[in-house]
């Protein structure tokens, strides 16, 4: 039995359509993302499955239980926003023993658990002390601890690192993966950030637009992008989209692109496809480009060196390709980087042509 | 606008020993900075490092205790902010929705007087350098990021700012957006040779971007210097630990000398090293990438065995957290290494490491390979 299910869920704001018919199931201990840019729906699919909003049409299931009519005080879900707001009055210790007063628990019932979770979340030493004294990782990490006290079906988290620093959103990113698998409570996460998404997740849901482009593991919708709109969502930098064409040299095809040209295997399947044969987009990651200061036979094409990001851990190098700029990832002691020109190639197999029509990439 | 002998060259914008306190609290501790002509330096630290304030004094919204704000070698102490030469762009660009962008573009100059035809001049010149003909009769609330950063930029730049003063314009947007406005961005104030000064918390965002970075943190100017020689030579514990993604490892670890060598002993490894070390230095800490820890399937040379407690999914990458000592080791692997609870064997790459004293934070010399 799946811990959340939706089924054929609308909501309308007036004429607006936020949410154009989404179906999801979670399975319990899945720590499952939604993800998707600014004004895709996810705010609004949070708040129809916390009871805030009424879907137009659709039904949401927890445990096996219908709660589409139910308030939200009658679901038992917790809702971590990304403003986090503690009781000032109230130490960090009460903060994460709030819901757990309501619940009928034993005082030492409440202790234990209140220190038990202030160990996993490193907060121990502020659990005497108001909030204001927190820095801003102790704030959120005791905000944590009280959405999570009450041991709820479904824990919703929004976009609960956005206002923080770079450099502690990186931080407590590991920690909400560590704490997931010491608590294996069901997590719904919602963030518009792809590395949050991919590196916490046991599943992610991409959303745009109101619906759905994409469900599956980080590895399927990074290495297996069902859409163009997933393959540029994803990866720093994100994957290219390439577009050349076709060409017959006596019965050997060849992918003609940036002025020059790339074998094309039979495995690919090209012939007949997309009803114009001629014209055939790829998508590459960025990491998949080969690159030499030579010419190789694996590395065919000469581009121009426009621009070099330096990571430190690597470098990305901006090549023109006609009036598009193609991104290669490469090592940083790599002697690409010092270079005006460079010779790339790629490989390409069926799973990377784009259906130009659909923007799906076949399957 | 000749750029011969640019080593003598006058900088854009001199900090000379700037402090500034707030009831007596430091917010700014003596900051040296020097910009110059066409370069792209990045003012970065975490929230409440004093970045703001030093941003501040520069476009003259605060004066600084002490010390000397310099702009193309005149000393701006005390000048209004629009006497300056300073160019400022803001958190979100804050274009004026309800005008056209025409209508935004001349604001400026007309609130500073700059004749007609002059003005037309200036406008003529920036929209077309950042492609905004087709625009100018759209109104702010109709544009799309790109635009609205272009236009936010071309407002600044018709003043023709000595200095450009970005502050943290990218913070509020979606990671996918900003990816591609940082690119814009960069390619314009290339194209230009326009001077920035760009403020971020962000270090990837200035990685990408700067041609040096000054590190700040707690009011102090920790090391100024190229993304790679932050990277590679981190000029304090503080500076190793904000860069990078995923963070340097921080092992404790000791030294100690067995025959005639030095072994550098860890909770789980002893490698023997050489070079400069010499004298016992208390207690130290090898700061170590997560690219420079070496994890195989099967045991090699120095190797011991650890098993996966995480693993992030970076996409490109994925990042291992070891089980190791009281906290984990991170080490960076290609997709689909391992999964949690395999069993790896893991060796340290010390030749790429740092030693660092642990109370003072400073980076000592590097360890050699033995």
């Amino acid at each position: 039995m799946p811990q959340l299910e939706l089924a054929g869920i609308y909501v309308f704001y007036g004429e607006v359509e936020a949410l154009k018919g989404v179906d999801l199931r979670i399975e319990p201990g899945e720590f499952f993302t939604i993800v998707g840019p600014t004004n895709a729906g996810k705010s609004s699919l949070l708040k129809t499955i916390g009871g805030l909003i009424r879907p137009v049409s659709g039904t949401v299931w927890l445990m096996d239980k219908d709660v589409t009519g139910l308030s939200p005080r009658d679901r038992n879900v917790s809702l971590l926003f990304q403003n986090i707001a503690l009781f000032p009055t109230l130490t960090g210790f009460e903060n994460i023993a709030f819901p757990l007063r309501v619940s009928g628990l034993s005082d030492e019932a409440i202790d234990r658990r209140v220190i038990e979770l202030g160990k996993l979340l490193r907060v121990d030493h502020v659990l005497q002390r108001l909030p204001r004294t927190f820095s801003g990782g102790e704030q959120q990490r005791v905000a944590i601890g009280r959405a999570i006290a009450g041991q709820s079906d479904l824990l919703m988290l929004d976009e609960p690192l956005t206002n923080l620093d770079a450099r502690i959103r990186i931080a407590l990113r590991v920690e909400f993966k560590s704490i997931h698998r010491a608590l294996g409570q069901t997590v719904l996460y919602v963030t518009h950030d792809p590395v949050e998404a991919m590196s916490l997740s046991d599943r992610i849901a991409v959303l745009n637009d109101g619906r759905f482009e994409q469900v599956g593991t980080p590895d399927e919708i990074y290495h297996r992008p069902a859409t163009r709109f997933v393959a540029e969502f994803f990866g720093m930098p994100p994957m290219n989209i390439v577009r050349g064409r076709v060409a017959d040299d006596a019965g050997a095809l060849h992918y003609q692109v940036g002025g020059g040209s790339i074998p094309l295997s039979e495995e690919t399947g090209v012939n007949g496809f997309n009803g114009r044969a001629d014209e055939l987009v790829v998508g590459v990651r960025p990491e998949n480009v080969r690159v030499s200061v030579e010419r190789t036979v694996e590395t065919p094409l000469a581009l121009q060196v426009l621009w070099v990001e330096r990571y430190g851990s690597h470098s990305v190098l901006d090549l023109r390709l006609g009036d598009t700029v193609l991104r290669a990832r490469i090592a940083p002691n790599h002697p690409a980087a010092a270079a005006e020109q460079v010779w790339i190639g790629f490989e390409i197999r069926r799973q990377n042509l784009l259906d130009s029509r659909t923007n799906r990439f076949l399957a | 606008m000749s750029t011969t002998g640019s080593a003598c060259a006058q900088p854009k914008l001199e900090l000379r020993q700037v402090c500034k306190y707030f009831d007596g609290q430091a917010a700014v501790d003596g900051a040296d900075i020097t910009l110059h002509e066409g370069e792209f330096l990045s003012l970065l630290g975490p929230s409440g490092c004093g970045k703001s304030t030093t941003l501040s004094m520069i476009a003259g919204f605060l004066e600084p205790t002490r010390g000397d704000i310099l702009v193309d070698g005149e000393r701006v102490n005390g000048k209004p902010p629009q006497r300056r030469r300073i160019g400022l762009v803001f958190q979100d660009y804050a274009v004026f929705t309800r005008l056209s962008v025409r209508a935004n573009l001349h604001f400026g100059l007309e609130s500073q007087g700059v004749p007609r035809k002059e003005r037309n001049r200036r406008v003529d010149r920036i929209v077309e350098r950042l492609n905004l003909g087709g625009l100018l009769d759209r109104q702010g609330a109709q544009l799309n990021m790109s635009e609205m950063q272009r236009t936010a930029l071309a407002r600044v730049l018709v003043t023709e700012p000595s200095l450009l003063l970005l502050d943290e314009p990218m913070s509020n947007l979606d990671a996918s957006v900003r990816e591609s406005l940082r690119r814009e961005l960069k390619l314009i104030q290339r194209d230009l040779n326009q001077t920035v000064l760009y403020v971020t918390h962000d270090q990837l965002e200035a990685m990408a971007m700067s041609d040096r970075i000054a590190i700040m943190n707690e009011g102090k100017i920790h090391q100024v210097a190229t993304p790679e020689e932050i990277y590679q030579s981190p000029g304090s514990r503080f500076v190793a630990e904000f860069i990078g993604d995923p963070p340097i490892n921080m092992i404790a670890c000791d030294l100690v000398a067995s025959d005639d060598r030095q072994v550098l002993k860890t909770a789980r490894h002893e490698i023997p090293v050489s070079g400069p070390i010499g004298e016992p230095m208390g207690e130290c800490l090898l700061g170590i990438r997560p690219h420079d820890v070496v994890v195989r399937r099967d045991a090699f040379e120095y190797s011991v065995p650890a098993t996966v407690r995480l693993v992030e999914n970076l996409g490109a990458e994925h990042v291992l957290h070891l089980d190791y000592d009281e906290e984990p080791l991170r080490a960076t692997v290609p997709p689909r290494f391992a999964i949690e609870g395999d069993e790896v064997h893991v060796a340290l790459n010390v030749g790429r490491a740092h030693l660092v004293h642990a109370e003072s934070g400073h980076v000592l010399e590097r360890p050699l390979p033995g």
